[in-house]
């Protein structure tokens, strides 16, 4: 098998499956639970939150466990307080969890505008701030982009943001976690999952300021976070805590063997005639979306899946109509859009994938 | 006469030419919108074979004639199917 699709889903690391595991025979008490086990839990869970909290440079916030990315955006973009006349500003390039908030905003009425983005798809700094009007509350700007790898300066957004205190900034750092390093302070809420991670698919969290108030998405009663019902599993936030530990501490080591995996992609896709590669230099290593001449997409990924080669057409969360939206927004072609392959690495990956990979794409070009 | 606005959730174009939409409408009286999500309502909006670029905007005339805009069209190109739709 060639798996190559490492930003649909990673993975599990064995030690967060080990800590999971622990966590799930030690620990069985409910931590909403008034008894001494149910406190147990409880303290454990608020270190875990800490843990997790301490790791991402932001000690001061409050992590909102929830099933993953998707629950941690629209609890970010659906929970926010609104004012009256409220705008808020996204870009073309959010993942669909994010993108569908704010169709949801965009439907009871908030004015839903898209930066302003240079050639190369990154936020323009000036612009995004000639965008801003008093009635802009929420700037929602993911770290990375899922189909593209495309990396936007959230350091940069949050300083300008900065001067706007009545703004709320959300990122959604889902696909920049333990592929880049974040530049701290980070944005006021953040959002995602432990599956991207080497973790355990079903937890992500929200970070979020202990202030402030977010709306539930879910109704229920009291629990852990008080903008989140339900019993929290304590074995899935341990083993989300260990999936960042491991992607914090390790994130250099990593990134280094994907950087040279990533060259050597490059390198070998150079020499099969066809390709496109649409992904440019701002766009993360892990990332690299290309285009093959004349094939639509699902045919690429389907011929590939069917020599044991795993890539994606789009991300996993949009409907598959074969159009790569990100794809393009960026290259401004309906032809490469619909032609468009991800091949995403991380640093589980190898030359001898990339060979397959490179072997398979050259006699599908040749047909 | 009719305007069968063909979307999905999750894409960008669609906001923003919802909004375009919402804005040429204004004040707009004997203009039916119906909006087609392709995840909720699939049947719905495969009968009006919308292809692989989103959205997709059918102005339908009171006689039946059909025009259609696909994917991001500017305001002008939505005003100039408006009013063909209507005369």
């Amino acid at each position: 098998m060639v798996y190559l699709d490492y930003s649909a889903t990673t993975p599990c690391d064995e030690r967060v499956l080990k800590r999971f595991v622990e966590s799930s025979r030690h620990h069985i008490a409910n931590p909403n639970s008034g008894h001494p086990l149910g406190v147990v839990a409880h303290t454990l869970l608020a270190e875990t939150a800490q843990s997790i909290a301490r790791d991402l440079a932001c000690p001061e916030s409050e992590v909102v466990f929830t099933s993953g990315a998707t629950e941690a955006n629209n609890l970010a973009i659906r929970g926010l307080k609104r004012p009256q006349n409220a705008h808020a500003i996204t870009t073309v390039f959010e993942h669909p969890s994010v993108t569908a908030c704010f169709t949801e905003l965009q439907k009871t009425g908030v004015q839903v505008e898209f930066a302003k983005t240079d050639a190369n798809g990154v936020i323009d700094i000036d612009a995004l701030e000639r965008q801003i009007t008093p009635s802009t509350y929420l700037v929602s700007i993911g770290a990375v982009n899922s189909e593209i790898g495309l990396v936007q300066d959230l350091g940069a957004i949050k300083r300008l943001l900065s001067l706007h205190p009545h703004i709320t900034f959300h990122a959604d750092i889902t696909q920049a976690l333990g592929k880049m390093p974040l530049s701290a302070p980070l944005p006021d809420l953040v959002s995602f999952s432990a599956h991207k991670i080497h973790g355990l698919k079903g937890v992500g969290a929200l970070i979020k300021p202990q202030a402030l108030e977010l709306q539930r998405v879910l109704v229920g009663g009291n629990s852990f976070n008080a903008s989140r019902p339900g019993t929290p599993s304590l074995p899935l936030a341990v083993s989300l805590a260990e999936a960042v530990r491991l992607a914090t501490k390790e994130l250099e080591d990593r990134r280094e063997k994907v950087i040279g995996l990533y060259r050597y992609l490059r390198a070998k896709l150079a020499g099969v005639p066809g390709i496109h590669i649409n992904s440019n230099d701002h766009c993360l290593p892990q990332i690299v979306n290309l285009s093959v001449a004349k094939l639509p997409s699902t045919a690429i990924r389907d011929a590939l899946g069917e020599q044991g080669i795993y890539v994606s057409t789009q991300t996993a969360c949009a409907s598959d109509i074969g159009f790569s939206q990100a794809v393009f927004r960026f290259t401004g072609s309906e032809d490469l859009a619909k032609s468009a392959i991800r091949i995403s690495l991380s640093h589980l990956s190898t030359a001898r994938e990339i060979d397959a990979l490179c072997t398979a794409l050259e006699r599908l070009v040749q047909g | 006469m009719k305007i069968i606005f063909i979307t999905a959730s999750w894409c960008p174009s669609c906001l923003l030419m919802r909004a375009r939409l919402g804005k040429l409408l204004e004040g707009a009286t004997g203009i039916e919108v119906e909006e087609v999500d392709i995840d909720e309502n699939g049947a719905t909006a495969d009968a009006y074979a919308p292809g692989k670029i989103l959205p997709v905007t059918i102005f339908i005339a009171k006689d039946g004639r059909q025009q259609r805009l696909i994917g991001e069209t500017s305001v002008n190109n939505l005003a100039r199917a408006l009013r063909e739709s209507t005369i």
